[in-house]
């Protein structure tokens, strides 16, 4: 049982989690993290009016983690836990380049947020509407000691009305990828192929 | 699912806000009867309130349902995609309760209703588990005993009692079963 003053998820987000959101220069990755390549698209696509965010004062701007974007928290083990403290966000329906620390190598938890709202009840408290779309989990990445960047492929997510994920599937599309890659990271090491696999 | 105490007035302002409160038609042949049946025997506080969201592109609104002892049901469904999204109520010593049933996609009261009728939306059982609840169908009671109370109440509630066509849909159906 959680109370609603706390279910905020926008601010799990500013105060305990690290989000990777965008790589824009090869030299933001450390040596203790790796890139990932890869596009996530939704079939068929969200438009925008289907998301709603109204959570409030947002000094943050946290709606940018929540509107056309995925969140998928990361851990070095398969289970998801509260404290799980590393998230991607990558962008939906194109090509996304984000960092994660080398030793996290499942993805224990992902979903699109369709809407989270809040809505006073009295003078002195409000409740947190939220609903989304959640993604198949946890998904195992392959990686290996040597890896700098790999790309895992075209994680592509068919979903009805009620929001519930019909069926997964995966697509190789790293020629595309590595066209955009090259645009973005000239002269750096291509990344390695390492497809998503469902653990 | 996550259970959320509210502390005030939560489903009265959520839901109504928006939803019309317009007497459902009596003439409207588009019309369905929803029911269902949810036993919270194992909950903090009793059931007094079901919100049937609809889906599909644009969310549009919910119907809120009266219940009476875990009988949940509408009499002026269009047609569309819904599902149960949030039941609540309250206990003397625990205040107002909403509980969180359809935020994480499809759950087991999802219906699409193509065509006029009467939709079961399946009996249901309150499972607490690690600060978080579960609504398990349940075995029992079966449509047949779910309908038989309803049609109790259609005939003997003064204010339904204009519902001559819902009735109607309701007997055809219990003579199916």
């Amino acid at each position: 049982m959680k109370s609603a003053l706390i279910a905020a998820a926008a601010f799990i987000l500013v105060s305990c989690v690290t989000v990777s959101e965008d790589v824009k220069s090869a030299r933001d990755v450390g040596a203790d993290s790796v890139m990932l390549v890869g596009k996530i698209e939704i079939v068929p696509p969200i438009k925008p009016e289907e998301q709603q965010y109204r959570a409030g004062w947002d000094a943050f701007n946290t709606k940018r983690h929540f509107i056309g974007r995925a969140i998928l928290f990361t851990s070095d083990t398969p289970q998801y836990r509260d404290h799980t403290s590393y998230a991607l966000n990558p962008p939906l329906e194109e090509t996304f380049f984000v960092k994660l620390p080398k030793d996290h190598r499942y993805v224990v938890k992902g979903s699109v947020t369709m809407s989270l709202v809040s809505r006073a009840t009295s003078a002195r408290t409000v409740s947190m509407d939220q609903s989304e779309l959640v993604f198949p989990a946890p998904i195992e990445l392959d990686l290996r000691p040597g890896d700098q960047a790999i790309y895992i492929g075209t994680l592509r997510m068919h979903r009805d009305e009620f929001h519930e994920v019909t069926k997964a599937e995966l697509r190789d599309d790293y020629a595309a990828a590595m066209k955009e890659y090259r645009k973005r990271f000239a002269g750096e090491p291509l990344p390695r192929k390492a497809l998503l696999k469902r653990r | 699912m996550k259970l959320f105490r509210i502390v005030a007035l939560t489903c009265a302002v959520s839901l109504t806000a928006c939803s019309s409160t317009a007497p459902v038609s009596t003439t409207d042949e588009s019309l369905s009867l929803v029911y269902g049946y949810f036993d919270m025997k194992d909950a903090p506080t009793k059931v007094q309130w079901v919100g049937l969201k609809q889906y599909g592109g644009k969310e549009i609104g919910t119907y809120r349902m009266g219940v009476e002892d875990g009988l949940f049901f509408h009499v002026g469904v269009e047609p569309g995609s819904y599902q149960v999204d949030k039941f609540g109520g309250s206990s003397f010593l625990r205040g107002d309760y909403t509980y969180n049933f359809g935020g994480k996609g499809r759950n087991s009261t999802a219906v699409r209703i193509q065509s006029p009728g009467v939709y079961f939306l399946g009996a249901h059982r309150y499972v607490a588990h690690e600060g978080e609840f579960d609504m398990q169908p349940a075995k029992s009671p079966t449509e047949k005993e779910v309908l038989q109370r309803l049609i109790k109440q259609l005939e003997n509630d003064g204010s339904l009692a204009q519902y001559t066509r819902q009735l109607k849909l309701a007997r055809e159906r219990l003579a199916q079963l």
